[in-house]
């Protein structure tokens, strides 16, 4: 009864819902929000002719300043992965940035910018019983052969209330529990308990823990497989490897343009001893000259832990004031000893891209404009031209070497150089130079439990080196000529021939103000991890000129301080999180006033593993103020106060009705308030709701409902959508087919059709069929059509 | 408001200041492979019997190995991995002391193949040898045991070795290196060279292949362990 009652409290909550369109993306699947493991996201596109790149934006719980990565396109995805070290519950926060090749931008969700909330993805915590409880065999991706076939969970660790007598065990679906042997603090089974039968296949095997009062606690799985002893053998053989071949046909007909695709990705991994060779393509007909790099490519070779060689592209993460994030092409490598480690990077971030000519203009009638520029006179007969300016060909280089393996100390020392080729392209403008000089040390005691890390770097920037270094006879004109100066010209040639061997010197090396501390980058934290609290305080500091060409994304001119408690309760099933962060600009007085930010968050996380829905409710107040009067005459056009409220409330839960139905709800509502002369107020809320129910092995069917309501300088958007789909595999894996119908009404008008066929033409070549229609009605109706094969080897 | 906070705090530090207590250890380790003729005894007081996939061993649990045989354990605490090769006796213990498990091998003869986890701070590992005591906290290599003398092929991680009957004699050892220890306690710490690194590679193959030869007296069967 207690059962039902609370179902229906649940699915009273979803009386109203929200959720999330755009043009371009149709949906993100999540894999493993899990803490401490790495966050795979997949974005499903569409319009992909119009976007030029994908980036996801994102932070964690009591932060305000938000990360990008860029997100790899291919086909008709774009995947990320953030990082395991930010996957901290109780969640994460993130919306995603779509570049389009005319220039504009757009969010998903839409209207960000204008107030909508970013999506939260809440991130349950291992459970310490579950870590508790060992699986001794099969380890992941085991490959046993039938004599060895052993599944065994040790208890040996396990908590108290843990019943190991309760313990549920499923190969493939198939409840053996009955087959166990379970002797005190072990639980084994073995060939000769499971039969004489062939055990030849791919299994998984889950297992489920309960404990004494028949609660459920949690879940552990190992895919591993079983095969004959000539196959073991083969597969015994040093050399191992695998790989994937995927090609791609698309047409996509959108308002009325017919645009066809094709693209490639192949992918080879293999392994000799303790070496691993990986080489991956992607080449796409997306790919122009005119644009960034759309084909990937990449070969590395790897020693575990202790030597990674790459060649191709890759994204190096250095300490994240020098190089995060940046796609490099060309050469990427690290040997880490222990006691001493190096880790660099050398290639180009930026590719050139010519610009063009528009009108060429005489002597006498040039007009005096920012795209107007001197050009080659004997080439195209005039001395001026208009032109579409290019962008440069950009290298970089960094080089890290550090000291200590970073399990208890690393103390380590950046450099960074990076410098666009001027003379890569003919129409370009103001090619730039970065030099930036960092270090970084960790220092962790009673295992981990307190943990010091520290990061500064001083940048240096020329924003113009067509000119290149400032000759003697240049610096003799400006400090011998100008007596009143009272410089030495000599002392000025010293300083600029020590300063030349690292970057071009001349009259736009900046920062102008390096005393100030403009160009310096610094942030310090301190984790503390008692008492099942984990405070982590931490101080930034980022002034208005620091920039680093690794690192595009950093919010600079700001400083201050940011506390968060994460406290954890009943075996990680109740999380409580406090945050305060406080921070200002205006750092080095080149601003009219100082804006304070002020962020206080809370998050209460309930993640039961039983038969109770998991649930986070978080809330955030932000408030941003400046020193400005709204009153004042002269300046009060310039007052900041404005105030952000924020609730969000996720729930999932999976409910047994027949069969198990996976459901989601999310609520998020944010209103902000700005005084000022304009309404600049906004209020934002989106309620969302889905299920998926498996009603058996080869049928899942999806359902969701979205609502959206935003409200703007006073005008409504508000718009309703939803979907309901399936997945359904014949018998033998053979063919599998998916659909999804989903329109929206309201404010936004859409409706879509989604087709998916794949069918195993051989165990190892997949062929597929995906069809996508979207119709904006009285606008347009567009579609994708494409054939996609897939052969492992 | 303050009863509120109170109350809140109690709470907070009664479910925080729970401890927990973790049961006695009775499996210490569990037979995961064997190759041809392995022997066991589960506990110090069994009969000796024909090692199976899956038996386990208890506190004295001892495992013997014949010509061309081995046995692959896996320790119930923390999965570490142990291969006694072939002629090998190996017994093992264990006893908690507060919230620790401390496992001991007492090898008698033979070799064994280690790669032990990192040990929680209250846990701890050691080999004992008839002439050394190897206490471990995470590493791998290979142990050749006779009754004279002790020989450690370190890959990676740091042991600290005593003599058995004279613990002011002792060393620490670093991945790389190989360590001699005699029953006198001498002992001597060298570079691994190239064949200590082929006999850490010989004493990692737990696979067998067979070779069958076709000649005009009949079908000559080779078996051989590889990686």
């Amino acid at each position: 009864m207690k059962k039902f009652l609370m179902i229906l409290i649940y699915f009273v909550l979803v009386t109203n819902s929200i959720a999330q369109i755009s043009n371009f993306v149709s949906n993100v699947k999540i894999e493993n929000a899990i803490e401490g493991e790495s966050l795979k996201l997949t974005a499903e596109l569409y319009n992909i002719e119009n976007i030029y790149r994908i980036e996801i934006v994102y932070k964690t719980f009591g932060e305000s300043e938000y990360k990008n990565l860029e997100m790899v396109i291919s086909g008709t995805q774009a995947t990320v992965s953030i990082p395991s070290e930010e996957t901290i519950p109780p969640f994460i926060e993130y919306y995603l940035l779509i570049q389009l090749k005319d220039g504009s931008k757009q969010t998903y969700p839409l209207e960000i910018e204008q107030g909508a909330s970013p999506i939260q993805i809440a991130i349950s915590s291992k459970s310490e019983k579950s870590n508790q409880v060992i699986v001794l065999s099969p380890e992941e991706n085991e490959v046993m052969t039938e004599d060895d076939f052993l599944i065994s969970l040790s208890f040996v660790r396990a908590s108290d209330i843990i019943d190991i007598t309760r313990t549920k065990i499923f190969l493939n679906g198939i409840d053996i529990s009955s087959k166990a042997i379970v002797d005190q603090e072990l639980i084994t089974i073995t060939r000769e308990q499971i039969g004489d039968i062939n055990l030849e296949n791919d299994y998984k095997v889950e297992i489920k823990i309960y404990d004494k009062n028949g609660n459920f606690v949690s879940t552990l799985s190992r895919n591993f497989k079983v095969v004959s002893q000539q196959v073991a053998r083969a597969m015994e053989s040093e050399f191992k490897y695998m790989g994937l071949i995927k090609a791609e046909a698309r047409n996509e007909n959108t308002n009325s343009n017919q645009i066809f695709y094709k693209n490639i990705l192949a992918d080879f991994n293999s392994s000799f001893y303790e070496w691993q060779l990986n080489a991956n393509a992607y080449f796409t007909s997306e790919e122009k000259d005119n644009l960034q790099p759309f084909n990937r490519y990449s070969l590395s070779i790897q020693n575990g832990d202790l030597l990674s060689l790459k060649i191709g592209d890759a994204f190096p993460r250095f300490p994240n004031l020098i190089l995060d994030g940046k796609r490099v092409r060309g050469f990427t490598g690290e040997l880490n000893l222990g006691f001493f480690n190096i880790q660099t990077s050398y290639g180009e971030i930026n590719r050139k891209i010519e610009g063009k000519l528009l009108q060429t203009y005489s002597a006498n009638d040039v007009q005096l404009a920012n795209d107007i520029i001197s050009i080659n006179q004997s080439k195209y007969n005039a001395p001026f031209g208009k032109v579409i300016f290019g962008s440069f060909n950009r290298q970089l280089f960094a080089i890290r070497p550090s000291f200590g393996s970073g399990e208890n100390f690393q103390l380590g020392f950046s450099y960074l150089h990076s410098i666009d080729d001027k003379n890569s392209i003919e129409f370009g403008t103001r090619p730039k130079e970065n030099v930036v000089i960092g270090s970084d040390l960790k220092l962790s005691f009673d295992n981990n439990n307190i943990l010091l890390t520290s990061q500064a770097a001083v940048s240096v920037i020329n924003k113009d080196i067509s000119t290149g270094t400032l000759n003697d006879a240049q610096i003799d004109s400006i400090f011998t000529t100008n007596k009143d100066l009272n410089i030495n010209a000599s002392d000025v040639k010293k300083i600029r021939d020590l300063i030349d061997k690292f970057i071009t010197v001349n009259q736009y090396l900046g920062p102008w103000n390096p005393q100030k501390l403009s160009s310096l980058g610094a942030e310090s934290s301190l984790t503390l991890n008692y008492f099942n609290n984990n405070i982590k305080a931490t101080y930034i500091y980022r002034g208005n000129d620091y920039q680093s060409f690794g690192q595009s994304y950093l919010r600079t001119d700001i400083k201050g301080i940011n506390l968060i408690d994460r406290i954890r309760m009943l075996d990680n099933k109740l999380f409580l999180s406090v945050g305060y962060e406080s921070l200002k600009d205006n750092l080095q007085n080149t601003k009219l006033t100082t804006t304070q930010f002020n962020t206080i968050s809370a998050s209460i996380s309930y993640f039961p593993r039983m038969n109770f829905p998991n649930i986070t409710i978080g809330y955030s107040n932000n408030h941003n103020k400046n020193g400005f009067d709204l009153n004042d005459i002269q300046f009060g056009k310039y007052a900041i106060d404005e105030t952000t409220n924020r609730i969000s409330l996720i729930a999932t839960y999976d409910v047994f009705y027949l069969v198990k139905h996976s459901t989601s709800f999310t609520f998020s509502n944010s209103v902000r308030k700005v005084k000022s002369f304009q309404n600049g107020d906004s209020k934002y809320s989106n309620i969302s709701f889905n299920v998926s129910s498996y009603w058996n092995k080869n049928l899942v069917s999806t359902f969701g409902l979205i609502y959206n309501n935003l409200e703007y300088y006073g005008y409504p958007f508000n718009y309703f959508t939803f979907s309901i789909g399936g997945k359904y595999t014949l018998p033998e894996n053979k063919l599998s087919l998916s659909g999804n119908i989903s329109p929206s009404f309201g404010d936004f008008k859409r409706q879509t059709f989604e087709l998916l066929v794949s069918y195993n033409l051989l165990e190892n070549f997949v062929i597929s069929f995906q069809a996508r229609v979207f119709r904006i009605p009285d606008k347009s109706t567009n579609s994708i059509v494409g054939l996609i094969t897939r052969l492992n080897i | 408001m303050k009863i509120f906070l109170v109350i809140f705090l109690i709470v907070v530090f009664a479910l925080n200041t729970s401890a927990k207590n973790f049961p006695s250890s009775n499996q210490i380790a569990l037979i995961k492979k064997i190759v041809k003729e392995v022997h066991v005894k589960k506990t110090a007081d069994a009969q000796i019997e024909n090692a199976k996939v899956g038996v386990s061993l208890s506190d004295g649990g001892q495992v013997i190995t014949k010509s061309k045989s081995l046995a692959i354990i896996i320790l119930t605490k923390d999965k570490s991995l142990l291969t006694v090769r072939e002629n090998s006796i190996l017994n093992i213990y264990q006893r908690k002391e507060g919230r620790g498990l401390n496992t001991s091998t007492n090898i008698e003869k033979g070799v064994i193949t280690f790669k032990v986890e990192k040990q929680n701070v209250e846990d701890g590992f050691e080999f004992v040898t008839p002439s050394a005591v190897a206490s471990i906290r995470g590493t791998s290599g290979v142990l050749d045991v006779d009754s004279t003398e002790t020989d450690i092929l370190l890959e990676e991680g740091e042991v600290f070795v005593q003599s058995k009957f004279d613990p002011s004699k002792n060393a620490t050892l670093n991945g790389g290196k190989k360590l001699v220890i005699n029953v006198d306690g001498n002992i001597e710490i060298q570079d691994l060279d190239e064949n200590d690194k082929k006999k850490i590679d010989d004493a990692k193959k737990t696979n067998t292949k067979k070779l069958n030869i076709i000649t005009p007296y009949g079908i000559l069967e080779i078996e051989y362990l590889t990686n």
